[in-house]
Formats: structure tokens, sequence, C-alpha cells
């Protein structure tokens, strides 16, 4: 827990727990490697709310769209957000929206860097690698 | 009595695991495909029609899945152009979280069996 309140203390509530449980097996020089790259890719579950809003002003599903999910936000846009109910429900769920995204961010980058750093230390001198 | 609570709390636990989204996106399709296409809801279930809105993208969405539920394609075209796309893209992503959740699960389960020696190749592993 210590390591993710140094690197990357804006998280909280699911994402803090599950990205608490991937950065305890990195090293000092993977975590801060990872909480650059991982800041970078996170979405922000304030502006998926403030998105889903939108969706009763016309403009419904800009926050899958926020969320890389294209065939979910053309299909919000062109049905008025399933008739509004599909909006109703993003409202309620929009933490939830926003932590799968960003676990599955988490999980890329996580391997990413574990990976990378690993190999870096192997060529360079193998023997600390562990 | 503690045995119901016992069983209550194991079965929630088990709920948790499934994910919301796919089980509401499939129990809504399962809803439209079992409407009766021929129908007219009154008062209707639009909640732009109930505002007094008639201007509504979404509507003809239903009948469009019943018809389509009953291999009526020009009917589901007719009732809603985009009814089809909508059940495809609805069932897509439902999978994808039902996918998601069961790797998820079942790999929780292994890395508590796995020795927690290499979380490298552990986590590789997990993401191939």
């Amino acid at each position: 827990m210590s390591k993710i309140l140094h690197y990357l203390p804006e998280l909280d509530g699911d994402e803090q727990v599950h990205v608490a449980m991937l950065m305890k097996s990195m090293t000092e020089e993977q975590a801060d490697q990872f909480a650059r790259i991982y800041r970078a890719q996170r979405k922000d579950a304030t502006t998926v709310l403030l998105l889903a809003v939108a969706g009763f002003l016309g403009a419904a599903g800009l926050h899958r769209f926020y969320l890389e999910e294209i065939g979910m936000g053309l299909l919000y846009l062109f049905t008025g957000g399933l008739c509004v109910v599909g909006t109703l429900f993003d409202l309620f769920r929009y933490q939830q929206l926003t932590f799968e995204y960003n676990r599955h961010r988490a999980d890329d980058v996580a391997t990413m860097v574990q990976g990378v750093y690993t190999e870096e230390e192997e060529t360079d001198d193998g023997a600390d690698a562990a | 009595m503690t045995m119901l609570l016992i069983l209550g709390r194991s079965i929630a636990a088990h709920m948790r695991r499934i994910p919301l989204e796919p089980v509401v996106w499939l129990l809504g399709l399962g809803a439209m495909a079992a409407l009766d296409p021929s129908a007219t809801a009154e008062p209707s279930w639009c909640l732009f029609r109930r505002l007094g809105i008639d201007l509504c993208p979404g509507c003809g969405l239903g009948h469009s899945i019943a018809h389509l539920a009953r291999g009526q394609v020009t009917a589901s075209v007719q009732a809603h152009p985009l009814g089809i796309p909508a059940v495809a893209v609805l069932l897509g992503r439902s999978g994808r979280r039902l996918h998601d959740a069961w790797t998820r699960s079942s790999r929780s389960a292994a890395s508590s069996f796995a020795a927690s020696s290499n979380p490298v190749s552990q986590s590789r592993n997990a993401h191939v």
C-alpha cells in the first residue's frame, strides 16, 4: 500500500486496491515508470459522469466514446441513449465503467513495465534481475 | 437460521463476481424479444414521449428486436434500422464483459495456488 500512496496518491476505491496489488511485486524503478505511464493513460471518472449527463441534452454516448467503446458510443448516439434508459443506467454506474477501462489499462501497463525492465536488467548485468 | 445466513452470504459473494452490465443487456434483449411486435404499448415506455417530446431516435428499437427474434428481418429494419446492429453490439459487449469476468476469477484462483516467487512471469502468463 505504501508504494501506491507514494507514486499514485490520487487513486481511490477499487482502482486503488487493484493498482496496489499490481505494484506490490514491482521494484521502485518499475513502480515509478508504471505510475508515469498509467497516470497518462487512465481516464477520469468525473469526466465520464459529465459526458454521460450530456446525453440528456441530445448528445448521448459521449462517455462511451471517451472510454473507447466506439460501437456502444454510436449505438447510444443514434438511439438517444437507448431511449434514455441506457444513459440513466450508465449515470448510476459511471464509477464502475471507468474502473473497468482503467483496470485493463493498468494490467497492460504493468505487464509492459515489468517485461521491459526485466529484459534490460538481464542484458545489463544478469545477476541483479531478481 | 445461521445456515441460511451463510448460504445467503456465499450467494451474494458469487453474485458480486457476475458483472451487472451484461446481465442487464441480456435481460433487456430477452424482454424485447419476448414482446408482441404488433402490439402498441399505451402509455408508451419511452421517457421522451412521456415528457411530451415526440422526437425520439430510439423509438421502434423494441419492435425491431421483437421482429428480429421471429426472423422477420424486413419488418425489423422497417421498425428501426439500427435494431440489428444494436443486438450485435450489445451481445458482443456482453460476451466480452462475461469473458473478462470469467478469466479474472479463474486467474485469481490460479494465482492463489501459484507460488509468488516469480511475479513477472505470472502476470505475463495471465495476459496471454
